[in-house]
């Protein structure tokens, strides 16, 4: 049997593997393993698991990961998600879907603290959907919102998923995270226009709330300077230079750290609550990571990766059907397994092909992000959908019928940055010559 | 059974707890090398410190992670099976895993020896590097009995959290 | 019968922009040829099958056939070869190169048992490079942030300076920034880093120090002794003569170095002799430290010295040869 074979029959091995419910990271680790044996031999798959799983966990780069989603259990444990979601509705409450955009607005600046797409939709279904239902909202829109909110967290920096796809493709970080931004916002003002133009085409389903002072508004700005103050400090630190994304996470954290004590928002026992929940966050992550380097590296002595990209050079179609298609695999990979598992497994497959292409490597990531914040809400698996229906008692179906038109304006934004690159290309080039 | 399901929770509560003291350190060392950098007295080795210490961060966690089924599964195939078949398939999975990191654990326990028997060290500090090796090893170790923990979760006839 | 094809892999961490790799990669094809395709070795490039610090276990283990890496990225591993590493005055690439390699084959420390080498070489000599201050005497270095990790970092300290350890994506940006003075590297990384764009003097400084890494392709073990001989043969007798295609090709790149720096405006200086001396006075402690930790480890002191001068005759011998071969050199006193 030929490499190429051995690496097919590989994959579909691991596809089935993947619904025994062993976890993601052991299939990978298993199939990777038996087919290193397979084409090398068991000596040499026996050490390279075990080297892998060492590098990876002992690995200076990717000691960020800790460390971020660390910064974000922080600023979640202590409450910051629903400062920001206050000052927010102070200032857009009085109008129709006001609540909703103040949703939008709230998520958008707590995502420059926390990473976590899931995370996100939960601290807004406590949050906005009370409020919500006080006002009598719509349960599809509110509910549909704030499932897709959290996935913003793709995108917008300081995010994991770009943080993985640049050491993956040993890209700048920093010129990642310049690159999220204007799609990020972009597609945040898309949805907000989508809020009021549902608004205006029924009637009730987002009737205005109260109305604050002016001196109401002003007095909730500061918690909101704060945080857009760290979220500064850790981008500006990073594109200038002035240090590594491993030390920005460490900076970070040690921010928020110092805001919510002198706030007096942290106890001990929030700390620890904390710091467990992101310690296995990124552990997950990690044996993920180490699970696909495991992988990689039969992957890698298929073949496959090198026969792909030749191939692809080769194929008589223009060069945007092929990304096209690539951009389609993203997205059923990642309507089926986790976001960043499929990114993690299919990246280091794809990537060579891309660079052969001439494709823009920042570009290419912040679209893969768009392609995966989309696979994040569609069936077969939603978590996000899933934490909303269950905290907030809500029909799954009712919760999809809510996502739709957002997630319209996802592919409406994907489809734009298709045409126009620069959207995304343009700030990194400005600021860091890139 | 009780109270060995107990006991491994116990331990490895513990050394996630030694995880949250480690990453503590790193936030607290990483600041000062960036404060002290400005003024030219960067702290010497702090990227190899950084590190090793992740690896015991991560290699600590492992267990606990997979306790509260932090792991990334597909489930939703398998939820929808009869008991019986679900249960048997999770045995099956779980002894596999078992299996698979009791090997990697030995495999990395030898690597580790290696770097002993070597003297190998970090570039800067001159650190040695086997006691992180064996560290993670350990969590590899811990894990596995987690995954035992699993087996016994489904056959122990209690309901346990 | 049909001959069964031999198939290795072959991994080289550096990416294919790195002046060695296409020299690897023609390695391979060229036993594939000599070998009348026999012999099939596949080059990954850019670690993708091991990264520099898991190369050499890689190569143990049978991960990788064959592989390529620097003995500082596993340091205490190959401790009687670290005398490579030493400040010792390599007066460029193509002096370095063939002084290690001949190092080896005369010496074959037992360290290197565990499997078969094919060749050593190495990139450039490490000079200093500043970004905005020009230094005019070699004391004007104290108290710079120049980048350097493992043993550059014990020279950079032993000149003075304050070694600074970040990745090499990030020398960049902190050039930029003044968060580094200055880097102690090959002139290669000049342009294959664009530090070019950041630096504004180098200094041909490898008379004063000239430390450098000591590169090495080796191939596993149990591998090589299952090859038959005439394979072995071939692929010795390549190995041979790609030692002198690395030499030669490290002065290509150095010079491609140089010339980036200069067209972006930088200046390229040498110090005084009389500064360099300072420098080498400076330095010799890094070799005296070394020398005594062996003494420590239980090598007799005679042995040790006695490679040393090895090394210090064959440096004068391949810098004639440099010279006699006529070949074009950035290291020409400017
Ligand atoms: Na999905
Ligand atoms: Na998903």
């Amino acid at each position: 049997m030929n490499e190429v074979t051995v690496g097919i029959i590989a994959l579909v091995v691991l596809l089935a593997l993947f619904f025994t419910g062993l976890e993601l990271p052991f299939c990978m680790i298993l199939v990777g393993f038996c087919g290193f044996t397979y084409l090398v031999d068991f000596a040499a798959a026996s050490h390279m698991v075990a080297s892998d799983v060492y590098e990876v966990f002992a690995s200076y780069a990717y000691t960020v990961f800790p460390l971020f989603i660390f910064m974000g259990q922080i600023a979640f444990v202590s409450g910051i998600a629903g400062k920001l979601y206050d000052s927010a509705y102070k200032f857009f409450g009085h109008i129709p879907g006001g609540l909703a955009v103040a949703t939008v607005g709230g998520a958008t600046a707590f995502k420059a603290l926390c990473g976590s797409a899931v995370a996100t939709a939960a601290t807004f279904s406590n949050l906005a959907i009370p409020q919500m239902n006080r006002y009598g909202y719509s349960r599809t829109l509110g509910t549909g919102l704030v499932a897709i909110v959290g996935t913003l967290g793709c995108l917008m920096p300081p995010t994991i998923f770009l943080i993985i796809y640049g050491l993956i493709t040993e890209q700048s970080i920093g010129a990642l995270f310049l690159a999220g931004i204007f799609p990020g916002l972009g597609i945040a003002v898309l949805w907000i226009l989508t809020i009021f133009i549902w608004a205006k085409i029924t009637p009730g389903l987002a009737p205005a709330g109260g109305r604050s002072t002016w001196k109401e508004r002003f007095a909730s700005l500061p918690e909101v300077a704060v945080v857009l103050g760290v979220f500064l400090l850790m981008i500006v630190g990073l594109l200038k230079g002035f240090f590594t994304p491993t030390e920005a996470g460490g900076i970070g954290v040690a921010a928020v750290l110092v805001m919510v004590i002198v706030g007096r928002q942290l106890t001990f026992k929030s700390y620890v609550t904390a710091m467990g929940e992101g310690l296995r966050t990124a552990c997950m992550l990690l044996m993920l990571i180490a699970g696909s380097a495991v992988l990689g590296h039969f992957i890698t002595v298929t073949n496959i990766p090198m026969y792909i990209s030749e191939w692809v050079m080769e194929l008589p179609v223009h060069k945007n059907i092929i990304l096209v298609v690539i951009f389609f695999v993203y997205l059923i990979g990642g309507s089926f397994i986790d976001d960043l598992a499929f990114m993690i497994l299919a990246t280091p497959v794809f990537y060579p092909a891309v660079q052969k292409m001439g494709v823009d490597p920042i570009w290419f990531g912040i679209m893969i992000a768009i392609t995966v914040m989309i696979g994040i809400v569609i069936p077969p698996v939603a978590s996000n959908v899933f934490v909303v229906h269950k905290l907030t008692n809500t029909p799954m179906s009712q919760v999809y019928k809510g996502v739709m038109p957002f997630l319209a304006g996802i592919a409406v934004f994907g489809a734009i940055l298709f045409v126009f690159p620069e959207i995304a290309t343009w700030l990194p080039k400005y600021l860091m010559g890139k | 059974m009780k109270s060995f399901l107990k006991g491994v929770h116990k331990v490895i509560l513990f050394m996630q707890g030694i995880s949250g003291v480690v990453l503590t350190f790193v936030i607290v060392l990483t600041t000062a090398d960036v404060l002290l950098r400005i003024f030219g007295h960067p702290v010497p080795g702090a990227v190899e410190i950084t590190a090793m210490c992740g690896g015991i961060v991560i290699g600590f966690t492992v267990p606990m992670t997979s306790w509260m089924k932090g792991h990334i599964a597909v489930d939703f195939l398998l939820n929808s099976w009869p008991t019986r078949v679900r249960n048997t398939v999770e045995t099956i999975t779980r002894c596999v895993g078992i299996v698979m990191f009791i090997f990697i654990g030995v495999n990395m326990i030898r690597i580790g020896r290696g770097f002993q028997i070597a003297n190998e060290v970090t570039g800067t500090l001159e650190l040695p590097m086997y006691p992180v090796v064996y560290g993670i090893a350990g969590g590899l170790f811990a894990l596995s009995v987690v995954l035992f923990c699993d087996i016994v979760k489904i056959y122990g006839g209690e309901v346990h959290e | 019968a049909q001959e069964k094809v031999i198939k290795l892999k072959f991994s080289n961490p550096h990416p294919m922009t790195f002046s060695s790799a296409p020299v690897m990669a023609a390695f391979c094809d060229e036993v594939k040829k000599r070998t009348n395709g026999k012999v099939e070795i596949t080059h990954y490039s850019g670690g993708t099958l091991t990264t520099f610090p898991k190369t050499y276990d890689g190569i143990v283990s049978g991960v990788a056939d064959i592989g390529h890496s620097h003995i500082g990225y596993t340091r205490g591993r190959f401790p009687v070869t670290e005398i490579l590493d030493l400040p010792v005055g390599y007066t460029s690439g193509f002096v370095a190169t063939h002084v290690k390699w001949d190092y080896y084959k005369k010496f074959k420390p037992k360290e290197w048992d565990k499997v078969h080498v094919l060749y050593f070489w190495s990139v450039g000599p490490q000079i200093l490079a500043t970004t905005k201050k020009e230094l005019k005497k070699f004391d004007d270095l104290k108290g710079m942030k120049i980048r350097g990790t493992g043993r550059p970092a014990d020279i950079i300290k032993a000149m003075g300076a304050t070694p600074v350890a970040l990745e090499m994506g990030d020398v960049y940006d902190a050039c930029q920034r003044g968060l580094l003075d200055g880097v102690y590297d090959a002139m290669e990384i000049w342009k294959g880093f664009r530090l070019g764009d950041v630096l504004k003097y180098g200094y041909l400084s490898q008379r004063g120090a000239g430390s450098i890494f000591t590169f090495y392709v080796a191939m596993n073990k149990r591998k090589w002794d299952s090859l038959p001989k005439d394979i072995q043969k071939i692929m010795t007798d390549t190995a041979e003569e790609w030692v002198d295609k690395h030499a030669v090709t490290t002065l290509q790149a150095d010079q491609a170095g140089m010339d980036y720096l200069l067209s972006k405006g930088g200046k390229v200086l040498t110090l005084p002799d009389a500064e360099l001396k300072k420098m080498k006075a400076a330095v010799q402690p890094v070799i005296d430290d070394y020398m005594k930790s062996m003494e420590a480890k239980g090598s007799k002191k005679a042995d040790m010295q006695a490679q040393l001068n090895y090394i210090y005759e064959r440096i004068d011998y391949w810098s004639k040869q440099e010279k006699e071969r006529k070949l074009k050199s950035p290291y020409e006193k400017k």
